[in-house]
């Protein structure tokens, strides 16, 4: 327990000391404000009602679907394939850790950076709407957003579990990040040409979050996309660990 | 004498057709073993499998009396290594390097860093970042991390690589002063042989993926000029096992 500890420490730090994480991170958080003032410039040209007390929910699609995959993608090639392809691997698998260890450190910083940055998303989102929201137009409730976030980290950390079996395949950075973009491209692409398929995939789930603030849906249903969702998660984190451990370096 | 590592009829098979053959090997405390081969023979591989990195496909492997892969977080605490070469997060600076390390022993002192950056000789270059170092530098850097934490064993994978004269004459003497003083048992893989005749109590050569012969330096320098000549005859043998009809652990 002491060496996954000082492993998820080591990893933390790692990540910090990578200037492209705080930096992305940082431009991520600038994201919400600058579409508030883009909506407030085009408030009085086209006469609508720009920014609702709900932004913080209409941004997390913008979050899910595309910014926050893209910030695992390039963390999961610098936790995997990069560490490989510059042999600093062997760093970690040196320490007195096991493989297990090795490998359930990064997935759990995976997910403290991927909770950070829909926290600060958050926070910035509804800092935005307190500030320059349209007044007068209702309120959502904070329990609701609060939901909303939470049900968002759970699809992202269960996309990020399929990313990181992934990138077990690969050697190279760029050649990961390639592949999946293109595989995560795909699978939003197959669900309108093949019926049922968005059921059976993890991607499918980026905007689950909104079935948690719907009153018509089934606790059923919730515990039903829950459960699914937590087994993609230990599936494909069992698997990777799978391929992680017959690793050589 | 305590047996600090073991190695039993240790094999590994490539697909290339090349690895490691029936190694039996077996370290006692305070030894200094000097591991000679030529480029390909498997020294590299031999230490990866000692330290885990690679799977033997056969054979056993124990440290500190413990199986390796039953015990490896413990085992790997008494454990400083370096192995085939210094490669880095070459973001992070020396210190920043050292102090990850030293997340894994949070009972070393907090001085001990400057410590080993002295030892090594690099303490004016702490805050600097290690890409900005040269080869010899990761070099030293590598042997500060591998004796930050007191070991017990230390693997060295060709230490005096990319070392100026200053460096190597630094490294003889390290090794020298953690032996007396700590009691720290080295296995080491080198082609600098003049080195390793005057820093180890014991030799191995490995050619071909075998371990064709290993000995006292005292009694092996009994019977030869040098250390050098000793290897290439030993060399010169096994080429002749192959060319008359194949060598392995046995022969």
């Amino acid at each position: 327990m002491e060496g996954l500890t000082a492993a998820i420490r080591n990893e933390l730090q790692l990540m910090i000391y990578r200037k492209k994480t705080i930096i992305f991170i940082l431009v991520s958080v600038i994201l919400p404000v600058l579409l508030i003032l883009l909506f407030h410039s085009l408030q009085p040209i086209l006469g609508i009602v720009a920014v609702s007390p709900s932004y913080p929910v209409q941004m997390l699609e913008i979050y899910t679907v595309f910014l926050i995959p893209l910030f695992m993608m390039v963390e999961i090639a610098d936790l995997f394939p990069q560490e490989i392809s510059s042999r600093t691997l062997k760093l970690a698998l040196l320490r007195p850790v096991t493989r297990l260890g090795v490998y359930t450190a990064k997935f759990l910083v995976l997910g403290i950076a991927i909770g950070i940055l829909l926290l600060l998303l958050g926070t910035a989102s509804t800092l935005c709407n307190l500030l320059f929201g349209t007044p007068g137009t209702g309120s959502l409730h904070i329990f609701s957003l609060l939901k909303a976030y939470a049900a968002a980290f759970l699809s992202m950390w269960s996309l990020a579990a399929l990313f990181v079996f992934t990138a077990q395949f690969f050697r190279s950075a760029a050649g990961f990040l390639v592949f999946s973009i293109l595989l995560y491209t795909g699978a939003k692409t197959v669900p309108y040409l093949i019926n049922g398929f968005a059921f059976f995939s993890i991607t499918s789930y980026t905007d689950w979050y909104s079935l948690w603030l719907s009153h018509t849906v089934s606790t059923g249903r919730l515990a039903t996309t829950t459960l699914f969702l937590l087994s993609g998660l230990f599936l494909f984190v069992t698997l990777g660990y799978i391929f992680f451990d017959r690793k050589e370096v | 004498m305590e047996s600090i590592a073991k190695l039993t009829g240790v094999s590994k098979e490539f697909h290339s057709g090349r690895g490691i053959s029936g190694v039996n090997l077996t370290l006692s405390k305070g030894d200094i073993y000097g591991l000679l081969g030529p480029n390909g023979a498997g020294k590299t591989t031999l230490l990866k499998m000692l330290t885990g990195l690679l799977t033997p496909s056969f054979g056993s492997i124990s440290l500190f009396g413990q199986d390796l892969d039953q015990s490896f977080a413990s085992s790997m605490r008494k454990v400083g290594c370096m192995i085939e070469s210094a490669d880095f997060y070459d973001y992070v600076t020396a210190r920043q390097y050292l102090k990850l390390n030293a997340s894994f022993y949070p009972e070393l002192p907090p001085q001990r860093l400057d410590e080993v950056l002295e030892a090594v000789g690099l303490a004016a270059f702490a805050k600097e970042k290690i890409r900005h170092f040269s080869t010899g530098m990761k070099q030293k850097l590598a042997m500060a991390s591998s004796i930050l934490h007191y070991p017990e064993f230390v693997i060295w994978d060709e230490p005096t690589n990319g070392l100026d004269i200053e460096g190597v004459v630094h490294f003889r003497a390290l090794v020298k002063q953690l032996s007396a003083e700590q009691g720290i048992t080295f296995l080491i893989s080198s082609h600098m042989i003049h080195e390793l005749e005057q820093l180890c109590n014991r030799v191995g050569i490995l050619h071909q993926g075998v371990l064709v012969r290993e000995g006292n330096v005292h009694e092996l320098l009994a019977d030869n000029i040098s250390l050098e000549q000793y290897y290439i005859a030993e060399l010169q043998k096994g080429k002749e096992l192959m060319d008359n009809g194949g060598l392995n652990s046995s022969n």
